[in-house]
């Protein structure tokens, strides 16, 4: 398969569990937030949290395929 | 009425012209009465309401002339218009004497979606509820009686505002021939009910305009030209504005439109007096978009929600040229302006 579209469907099976992940996180939050303010907050966290996380799986993602 | 007073201190008594004037100095000075008096009556406001504050101090009021709002498919740019045009009609419903002399008239020309689809959007924008429940609200009587209601409620704003909103759509026709026959027929009939009335022309979108007496063949370019330099006519005639949606070219890779992106752009964009262009980040990015929002919903908090960004590409209105940022609901084809805090915070991201 093609490298690239072999890293794209990587990308999007990650993303997917990770949009998942937030579901169940955001879950959480709203038991345990507040207000609607305070819970907007948190969330936002998350998602910079989450796009920090998916940019380091990615980077393995790809230097474990060019150390293929 | 006041005087105006001078650096001085002391009241500017206006000119008295020479009683021998010859015929042409004649006409020159009635050009010059008729100018003072058409800006004079332009009001405090410099306009008509926007009804969107961002876009009044953006442009000083709405004024006549053509506006583009320009941007790829899926941005927002037909929620943006179709919202601009009811919240023009609601907010210029009557006149302010000193305020704002004019009353606003909205015609929606919808060249792209037709009636059944866009009424249902405005009723979910007006009523804050998903457009579903309007579309099919027999799925909804059980289980969610408020927002049925709500619907019923929304309905009744429409016909409400029948002396202030109107909606065409392609099955009455597209040409320019047709657009320029509608607005002389609304610009007369409104006009002899009231003075005060000032149509406001919405078109959705410029590049779905087609010609009716001129062959084109297969030249776009000529045939879109000759639509500017029609529509450019058409608001020096009635005085009116036209906002119109437009298209852009292709663009390679994910990046913010420019003035040049917009399709056919030559003539149009001489033309218009104002471009806005839109972007949706999260609409090209995805989760992987910078510029969104988040929203406490269930449904919706585990993703991020767009943000449509209008930056204004060209305005011969005001020397004004930023950036503006809209909390984008789809669902109900809403757009709210965002938080000063959030303002700054998009500017820097992009800056």
């Amino acid at each position: 398969m093609d490298e690239n579209k072999e890293f794209s469907i990587i990308k999007d099976e990650v993303r997917e569990l990770l949009n998942k992940a937030k579901g169940r996180v955001c879950n959480e939050f709203e038991k345990v937030c507040p207000t609607e303010t305070s819970l907007k907050r948190v969330i936002k966290d998350m998602h910079d949290i989450f796009d920090a996380l998916e940019r380091a799986l990615m980077d393995i993602a790809l230097k474990k395929g060019a150390s293929k | 009425m006041s005087s105006v007073v001078g650096l001085d201190g002391k009241p500017i008594v206006m000119q008295q012209p020479d009683k021998d004037l010859l015929s042409i100095q004649q006409e020159m000075l009635e050009t010059i009465d008729r100018v003072d008096e058409y800006c004079k009556n332009r009001g405090r406001l410099g306009g008509l309401d926007w009804g969107m504050q961002s876009l009044n101090k953006a442009f000083d009021g709405l004024n006549p002339g053509l506006i583009l709002v320009a941007g790829s498919p899926n941005t927002g740019k037909s929620a943006f218009c179709l919202q601009v045009a009811w919240n023009v009609a609601l907010a210029n419903q009557n006149i302010i004497p000193g305020e704002r002399p004019n009353k606003a008239y909205s015609l929606y020309f919808s060249l792209d979606d037709n009636v059944t689809e866009l009424l249902p959007r405005i009723i979910a924008m007006d009523q804050d509820i998903p457009i579903n429940v309007v579309k099919a609200p027999a799925k909804y009587e059980d289980e969610r009686p408020d927002l049925v209601a709500r619907r019923a409620a929304g309905i009744n704003a429409l016909k409400r505002a029948l002396p202030y909103f109107k909606m065409l759509d392609s099955t009455q026709g597209t040409s320019i021939e047709f657009i320029e026959e509608q607005i002389r027929r609304h610009h007369l009939e409104l006009q002899s009910r009231d003075e005060a009335y000032k149509l406001v022309v919405f078109i959705d979108n410029f590049h779905d305009i087609t010609v009716d007496q001129i062959s084109f063949r297969d030249n776009a370019n000529a045939k879109f030209e000759h639509i500017s330099n029609e529509l450019s006519r058409i608001c020096t005639q009635y005085d009116i504005p036209i906002i119109c949606t437009a298209e852009l070219r292709k663009l390679n890779g994910a990046r913010r439109p420019i003035v040049d992106d917009v399709k056919e752009s030559g003539k149009i964009a001489y033309e218009a007096k104002a471009i806005l262009l839109c972007y949706n980040e999260v609409g090209i990015k995805g989760e992987s978009a910078n510029i969104y929002f988040v929203r406490a919903e269930q449904e919706f908090a585990s993703f991020k929600q767009p943000v449509l960004e209008v930056k204004v590409g060209k305005n011969k209105y005001s020397s004004y040229k930023g950036r503006m940022f809209y909390y984008f609901y789809p669902e109900k084809s809403q757009l709210r302006e965002v938080n000063e805090a959030d303002q700054s915070r998009f500017m820097q991201m992009i800056i």
